[in-house]
């Protein structure tokens, strides 16, 4: 019990893991580009991500401090739970690797563009199997740094734009020109899956996470934190690059980070965008590494900690292997792992499983 | 357990990515994995392998079977010895 109690994160190392979490790569891509007011998607979906949370906090009170996979096994009986495990750590390590890849595009296309491919994913891989290794209060801890750096390099993106004079906030106009109900498609098709729905890894690590009502508290500010700090990103990149430039562009915040232009001395600062997508991917994966882990050494009984170095490695061998563009590794994640993973995966079975739970154990039984 | 866990992740993980191959494409999952293997050259490949080489490593650990192979070892040493 001691040794439980030593592990819990504390509110601040939550807040700050689930904020980096959140930031990860979406502050660099943005939001998808499918209607001009991208912002303004961004600002809906924090209504069905905060219902999305409240399926989660319902699971989680579900599970008695137990975690998700435990709860999956109670749901839907032994061996199909244990499936479901398996499954769920299979999810996890292909994000992890979507999101090395996501990383690796960038860096490969900024600073390391004659090294060969393999090289930074083996190093980033090693680099996420000790982050993991580590723990979650490691993580937790670390997760502190990683915040205020991003935020800080944000703001100091934000504060050399503004005064290289190339922010013109009469580029978010026309507003809603194609009407709001597109808004409202791209907000339910898309925005809410990533990254607000990957939030349910952090149901695996229900048993370090605290009270369940402090643990809602917490979830519900870094939800509207992520979303204020997502929405001002959003806002930079079309007051910097306009709603026509940014429709063609992958990295917006990369593009909008080549504008800087102060009195022809200090340009160029892609660094500060690709540091800011190492250290947010780096955390990220940690997570989705410790989660599939802990799955499959539900699965497998092993020692989790025999598992990390070896996930590592296969996550930076899927994170190649994942697509063979980047074009298709875009529209990929898009279009058929939004609907053939992160629904399924994010929406319909935690809520089936609820629905389970509340059927086969009444009240008093749970 | 741990190279099995290794080994069923890593075959379910290109399965699935073969799968997601074929939606894309709109081709079958056998064309969909022969596309997916042989275009990741031998850097992906041998950090399969790797991984289920350590795995492999970590359960001969667990197991103590280098131990019990190390003191075997050093009975013939001794066997030998006047």
């Amino acid at each position: 019990m001691e040794a439980l109690n030593a592990s819990k994160l504390s509110p601040i190392h939550i807040y700050t893991i689930q904020l980096v979490f959140l930031l990860g790569t979406s502050i660099i891509f943005g939001t998808p580009k499918s209607v001009p007011d991208t912002w303004l998607i961004d600002l809906i979906s924090l209504l069905p991500a905060a219902l999305l949370c409240c399926l989660y906090a319902g699971l989680v009170d579900a599970s008695h401090e137990q975690g998700l996979y435990p709860l999956l096994e109670k749901a839907w009986g032994r061996y199909a739970g244990k499936l479901l495990t398996l499954c769920y750590a299979l999810y996890f390590l292909y994000i992890a690797s979507r999101n090395i890849r996501d990383m690796t595009e960038l860096v490969m296309t900024t600073l390391l563009r004659f090294t060969p491919n393999g090289l930074p994913v083996v190093m980033f891989a090693l680099l996420v199997a000790y982050a993991a290794a580590g723990g979650l209060p490691a993580i937790g801890r670390l997760s502190v740094m990683i915040a205020a750096l991003v935020i800080l390099f944000f703001l100091t993106l934000a504060w050399m734009l503004y005064f290289s004079q190339s922010i013109d906030f009469e580029r978010l106009l026309p507003f809603l020109s194609q009407g709001f109900g597109k808004v409202l498609q791209a907000s339910a098709s898309q925005s809410i899956w990533v990254p607000y729905g990957e939030l349910i890894v952090f149901l695996v690590f229900v048993p370090h996470l605290g009270a369940k009502r402090e643990y809602r508290r917490i979830s519900l500010i870094s939800l509207v934190s992520a979303c204020a700090i997502l929405t001002m990103s959003d806002i930079l990149q079309t007051t910097t690059l306009g709603m026509e430039n940014i429709k063609f562009s992958v990295f917006a915040l990369l593009d909008a980070a080549r504008m800087i232009d102060i009195f022809h001395f200090i340009t160029r600062m892609d660094a500060l965008v690709a540091l800011i997508i190492i250290f947010g991917v780096l955390l990220k994966c940690a997570i989705f590494l410790y989660a599939a882990v802990k799955g499959a050494s539900r699965v497998f009984p092993t020692q989790a900690k025999h598992l990390h170095l070896s996930f590592a490695l296969l996550a930076g061998a899927f994170s190649m292997m994942v697509s063979h563009n980047g074009a298709e590794h875009v529209a990929e994640g898009l279009k058929y792992v939004i609907y053939g993973l992160h629904i399924p995966l994010q929406f319909l079975l935690p809520l089936g499983t609820l629905l389970l739970i509340w059927i086969r154990y009444p009240k008093g039984e749970r | 357990m741990t190279a099995l866990g290794t080994f069923v992740l890593a075959l379910t993980g290109i399965l699935l990515m073969a799968m997601l191959d074929t939606l894309v494409y709109q081709e079958s999952l056998f064309r969909a994995l022969m596309g997916l293997l042989p275009d990741s050259t031998r850097g992906p490949l041998a950090m399969i392998i790797a991984a289920l080489l350590i795995a492999l490593w970590a359960d001969l650990k667990q197991t103590g079977w280098m131990k019990k192979a190390m003191a075997r070892l050093s009975g013939w040493k001794n066997a030998w010895k006047p």
